[in-house]
């Protein structure tokens, strides 16, 4: 990295660190994060009580106390994420500094560079807080043996999650350059964000539904149009790395097998193409967003 | 000379809004160089393209026979930008702003301090270095703007307005500034700007436009002398308060005395009849002498005779 970008990196996370709403963001994320962790050994003690000893660990972690470990993955970190990316780029415009900054020898791809890397510095901090602070305090509470399984599927885990919170704030980044104006690209990007966190299920359902087909039949089309969405996708991948009583999907309905718990390898199978399609999806964000280089403009004050 | 920039048939527009229309003109090295028109003439559009921060479609643009969108990062290690309403972030002190540029530009640590030292000197305002922008004025803000595009030594100084909201002081350090960067270090410069004071004190050229359009560039001396001669100023004995009405009725004109003399400001057009009255008066003429137009009056004619 050379000088200019680093300067400008550190300049970007200087402002970011110092703002109110990643502080605030930070804060939420760190409660959210204790109370799923306590609120999942609660839930693993009473499972032990009913199904015995081979319920794995992570079950509790998508079920408690309305702030669970998978709300805080699909719903609070990607808004945290667009939050904090959302007005990277627009700031800039609106508060004049652009001018200054492309007086100087930055190019436009390294600016645009430094948001990026910056937003996923974040992303990749989120990710990280949400995930350690929940896991450890589950293995810490219930003596659980951590063993290389489980440390490969926390691990890619969070690759995947990471990667999908770099998605929305890709997305944050590229409405932000296009609109150049705060309000307008928080707006539709948190209105991106409900259509495909909310609505997309309803969405496929409705549709599906006006099918005239047999029931099964219509649940495989409702599914394949759910995994149009990115957080569907996402969600898939979660279940499948995370829990691994989930060994598929026959006649549209999960199979889950209580007993026999699939090992980390087997899990990965069944989502590496999701996984993949998250990461291309990433890349091909990124590419739309370094296309904005070519028509950043600066337009006087009329 | 060499052109430093070179502008051939540029037209921009904004959606639908045409704002330059096939302007052509060149700032020479080494000049000091006027962009003139009123508000929504186009002078800002021009300093933005220059700069690289507008990407125009139809004509040619070199600065340092570079093009300034594609090779910008190479252009604006030559070229200093001060902008009609600087801005600096607001969680930074100047002092860390000015650093933020010159680190941008690659300065070297030591010689950034003591070059940020010195401009502060010059511009008065090392007392300011540890203020945050929204704590200081206009003025003092504009120095500091003024300061972080001379950090880099830059060959081509570029100011749009900067004589907006700053108070005299402010404007007369800005005068000497320019004139000694001029003279001692070589730097082309050009200012846009509606201070005509300044611009007539600074600028060895001027471009006039009006609606997108040049409507007249040239030389100092040759826009306000030569041809733009439309007064004179004749000297003579002291007159009797008879021939002082006469000249008044007959030329309608401006006379007034100082030190046993009187002095009259007489019209080109008119000065051969009012020779000859004068002899026939036998009044004693002592000196004829030109009286240059004013940047003031060139430019209303020159932008008011388009409307007509």
């Amino acid at each position: 990295m050379d000088k200019r970008t680093s300067t400008l990196l550190k300049k970007e996370l200087r402002e970011q660190l110092h703002s109110l709403k990643f502080l605030a963001s930070l804060v939420l994320l760190v409660f959210a994060s204790l109370v799923s962790g306590f609120g999942g050994v609660n839930m693993i003690r009473s499972l032990e009580n009913w199904l015995g000893r081979e319920i794995h660990l992570f079950l509790g972690l998508s079920n408690s106390l309305g702030l669970s470990f998978r709300e805080i993955a699909l719903i609070y970190s990607p808004l945290f994420v667009i939050l904090i990316s959302v007005d990277a780029i627009s700031r800039e415009f609106e508060s004049r500094n652009i001018i200054r900054l492309f007086s100087t020898p930055i190019t436009r791809r390294q600016f645009l560079m430094v948001k990026m890397s910056s937003t996923f510095l974040f992303a990749i901090i989120i990710g990280l807080v949400s995930t350690i602070i929940p896991t450890y305090i589950i293995y810490s509470n219930v003596k659980h043996v951590l063993t290389l399984d489980d440390l490969a599927r926390v691990l890619l885990y969070l690759y995947v999650y990471v990667i999908y919170l770099c998605i929305w704030g890709t997305i944050s980044l590229v409405l932000s350059g296009f609109f150049k104006r705060t309000t307008y690209s928080l707006s539709i990007a948190i209105i991106s964000f409900i259509i495909i966190t909310f609505l997309w299920l309803p969405f496929s359902i409705f549709i599906s539904g006006l099918y005239n087909i047999e029931p099964i039949e219509r649940i495989k089309i409702e599914r394949s149009i759910r995994m149009f969405s990115i957080k569907e996708i996402f969600d898939k991948t979660f279940n499948f790395l995370l829990n691994p009583h989930y060994i598929g999907i026959s006649n549209g309905e999960w199979l889950f097998d209580w007993n026999k718990t699939i090992n980390f390898s087997e899990s990965f199978s069944l989502v590496f193409g999701e996984i993949l399609l998250l990461t291309a999806s990433l890349f091909l964000l990124v590419l739309v967003y370094f296309r904005m280089a070519e028509n950043i403009q600066v337009k006087p004050r009329i | 000379m060499n052109n430093v920039v070179y502008v051939k048939n540029l037209t921009f527009s904004y959606g639908r809004n045409l704002v330059l229309k096939e302007i052509s003109f060149v700032v020479r090295s080494g000049s000091i160089t006027a962009l003139l028109g009123p508000n929504g003439s186009g002078k800002t559009t021009i300093l933005f393209i220059l700069m690289g921060l507008l990407k125009w479609k139809d004509g040619t643009v070199k600065v340092f026979d570079m093009d300034p969108w594609r090779d910008g990062n190479i252009v604006k290690k030559k070229v200093g930008f001060v902008y009609e309403q600087p801005t600096f972030y607001n969680n930074l002190t100047m002092l860390d702003n000015l650093i933020l540029t010159g680190n941008l530009h690659n300065i070297e640590a030591t010689e950034l301090i003591n070059k940020i030292n010195s401009l502060a000197d010059i511009l008065k305002v090392r007392d300011y270095l540890d203020y945050r922008p929204s704590e200081l004025s206009q003025g003092y803000r504009q120095r500091f703007a003024i300061a972080e595009a001379l950090l880099s030594n830059p060959e081509l100084l570029i100011l749009d307005e900067p004589t907006t909201g700053i108070d005299m002081e402010t404007m007369i350090i800005l005068h000497r500034l320019l004139i000694e960067l001029n003279r001692d270090k070589k730097t082309t410069i050009l200012i846009s700007s509606h201070n005509l004071y300044l611009l007539e004190k600074v600028a060895d050229y001027f471009i006039f436009l009006k609606n997108g359009k040049i409507l007249r560039g040239g030389w100092k001396e040759e826009l306000l002398g030569g041809d733009y001669i439309d007064h004179y100023i004749v000297e003579v004995g002291s007159l009797p308060n008879l021939v002082k009405t006469e000249i008044l009725k007959n030329f309608g004109t401006t006379i007034w005395d100082e030190d046993n003399k009187t002095y009259i400001k007489i019209g080109s057009d008119d000065l051969v009849y009012f020779i000859n009255f004068l002899q026939e008066k036998n009044a004693i003429i002592k000196n004829i002498r030109p009286l240059n137009t004013t940047l003031e009056e060139l430019y209303l004619n020159i932008c008011s005779d388009e409307d007509g």
